[in-house]
């Protein structure tokens, strides 16, 4: 090693002082290392390094206790073989690179980063005597690096737990159990979710952990999750020897916390900084926003299949003389707008009808039930299905929105001295079949407008007469396809079917139904009148 | 459910004409209502629906008619629908519809 001499006494080799001097002025920490790994010399950088007053403490302290206070990690932060330091290879004889290395001295928390480099100093006869190890410190440019990538890291966790959030289902349980997946083990060594319900109470419905054992499972509720549960956020690292991180966050909703996430890292990892708990406190809101939209879409059903609920007459009204069966099948996509009734008119006749409101979901169904009591009211009143219908179009052209109309088909049944007289109107609605007891299928009935369109309504009536084993049909487009296409093959299947039950010949119209729509995107109602005679 | 429905608007004085192709039905029906809200925004009166390329029409799709036809008629403009298919014409024969639509 030459140092450039310059000065005063300009010409004069180095004196041992001047050296030392010199040396000691320099920022890196510059070490002399004897074969057998004990250090010869140190200057002032080293003993700073090694947290010593002097140099000379560094020399005279004993070797353990200078390997026990230099903590050496690799660039992942696991324990550094001391074998492979730099200075031991040259020792050694073998080939040192530079090499990176972290460590921590004695038992503070702060890391540093060096840039190590070992030269060996031989003697005459090439045997080698010493090694010298300098190391550059590197924390500064190191720390940059590790924040930049660990922000990388949290945008990346970020959109991942947005990905998984999307994808998860509308259950809250199964919004939890993609939430841990995601931060298990990219964020945490175990993470945990509780919900709260508008009753107060809490419990845990999802929880996940590197290795089950390893940190054990909260089975009540840890006081920094209460405090979460509360609205609260909280960070908390354990004693020197338990050095556990945690992170306790509120899944906020719009009227206070739907629900907390508790994020756990274990000992050997890095623990959570305030950034860590800001990321956590996101995921937080994503998860609270998705959880939010499952809560109203549940509530949202719920209201739809008690609306569905109420479009099907609880008990069907008992007709005197006749075998009466309807059902409603919503459609496989959810509420539609299909219902029957029975319902008496003013002259005592029995009105059966089925109609079919346009649209599909919880407004269809709300627009079916206004129809439906609508008709109840009006049918005390008018002792005609045209009149009838004359009446509910009305109230319906001022109620329907844009465009929205119910179409209907209707018998009002009576006696007659064959039989059983029926009234048929049809406001542009599939027609009513008659099923005879020979087998025989007609339809019947003159189509006119659907309700809800125009003031002027102008239905025409038409009188069949239903004989002792005949029975009368109404359906809506889920049995027979838009227009009627499937009339044929239900035609079909009711004249080869066995003269049988109202609810027999109600079956035989669903499996029709069902299987030439498989998939089932439509409503399928059917309502069914059969006179056994005596 | 990718809607597989399309429409195309072209000018034939003194009608604007609107080509519907595919399924007008509950998941569609919002387009060509929003359509021909736009149009008679802009004073188009006089609407022709060209059918050729409907391939299937459900209630939703008919109650989008009702609406424009009342609309068109009470500012004394028409909605004419033309090259009707079999399986929409039979459509428009169940519902009544094809009472009140003009059918060119």
């Amino acid at each position: 090693m030459s140092v450039p001499s310059k000065g005063i006494d300009d010409g004069a080799p180095l004196s041992g002082a001047d050296l030392a001097a010199t040396l000691n002025a320099v920022n890196d920490a510059i070490t002399v290392q004897r074969p057998d790994g004990t250090l010869v010399w140190a200057n002032d950088a080293a003993a700073r390094m090694l947290a010593y007053d002097s140099p000379q403490a560094v020399l005279s302290a004993p070797p353990s206790e200078l390997l026990s206070r230099f903590n050496v990690l690799d660039e992942e932060g696991k324990p550094f073989p001391l074998e492979q330091l730099p200075g031991r290879l040259v020792l050694n004889g073998l080939p040192a690179p530079e090499t990176l290395l972290s460590w921590r001295c004695g038992d503070s928390e702060a890391i540093h980063w060096s840039l190590v480099r070992a030269t060996p100093v031989t003697g005459p006869d090439g045997e080698i005597r010493f090694a010298v190890n300098v190391f550059r410190d590197d924390t500064a440019r190191q720390s940059a690096i590790q924040s930049l990538q660990r922000s990388e890291g949290r945008l990346v966790l970020l959109a991942s737990a947005s990905r998984a959030l999307l994808r998860a289902s509308l259950d809250p349980v199964e919004i939890a159990q993609s939430l841990t997946e995601v931060c298990v083990p990219g964020l945490g060594d175990l993470c945990a979710v509780w919900e709260s319900n508008p009753s107060g109470e809490t419990r845990k419905i999802a929880i996940r952990s590197v290795e089950p054992g390893q940190l054990a499972d909260p089975d009540e509720t840890p006081a920094d999750v209460v405090a979460a549960l509360s609205g609260e956020s909280t960070l908390s690292v354990g004693e020197r020897h338990d050095r556990f991180s945690r992170v306790a966050v509120p899944i906020p909703g719009p009227d206070g916390p739907l629900g907390a996430i508790l994020l756990v890292r274990h000992r050997s990892r890095a623990r959570f900084v305030h950034e860590d708990l800001e990321l956590i406190e996101e995921v937080g809101r994503r998860a609270g926003g998705k959880i939010e939209n499952a809560n109203l879409y549940a509530e949202r059903s719920r209201a739809a299949a008690i609306l569905s609920q109420s479009l099907v007459p609880a008990e069907i009204q008992e007709v005197p003389g006749l075998d009466v069966f309807g059902f409603v099948r919503p459609a496989a996509s959810g509420v539609g707008g299909d219902f029957y009734d029975v319902v008496s008119l003013a002259d005592g006749r029995s009105l059966l009808l089925i109609a079919d409101v346009c649209g599909k979901g919880v407004e269809a169904a709300a627009l079916t039930a206004m129809a439906r009591y609508t008709l109840r009211t009006l049918a005390q009143y008018h002792a005609s299905p045209a009149e009838l219908l004359a009446a509910v179009n009305e109230a319906l052209v001022d109620q329907l929105p844009d465009g929205r109309f119910c179409s209907l088909a209707c018998g009002a049944f009576g006696p007659s001295p064959k039989g059983i007289r029926v009234t048929v109107a049809v406001a542009g609605h599939p027609k009513p079949f008659l099923i005879r007891k020979s087998g025989a299928i007609e339809t019947c009935g003159k189509t006119g407008l659907p309700l809800g369109i125009f003031y002027r309504l102008d239905l025409i009536e038409e009188d069949v007469v239903l004989e002792a084993g005949d029975a009368f049909l109404l359906v809506t487009d889920g049995c027979v396809g838009e227009g009627g296409v499937w009339d044929p093959v239900l035609s079909e299947a009711l004249s080869q079917a066995s003269p049988g039950s109202a609810k027999e010949l109600a079956k035989l119209v669903e499996t029709v139904a069902m299987g030439v729509q498989p998939d089932h995107p439509d409503d399928i109602a059917a309502l069914v009148a059969r006179f056994p005679g005596d | 459910m990718t809607p597989s429905f399309d429409l195309h608007v072209t000018t034939e004085d003194p009608a604007t004409v609107i080509s519907l192709i595919g399924d007008l039905d509950y998941h569609t029906a919002r387009n060509l209502r929003e359509k021909i809200l736009e149009l008679h925004s802009q004073g188009v009166n006089n609407l022709v629906l060209d059918l050729a390329s409907l391939e299937f029409i459900d209630s939703s799709g008919l109650s989008v008619l009702v609406a424009s036809l009342k609309r068109l008629r009470v500012s004394d403009g028409d909605l004419t629908l033309r090259s009707v298919s079999d399986q929409t014409r039979r459509v428009l024969e169940v519902s009544g519809l094809s009472r009140v639509l003009t059918i060119g």
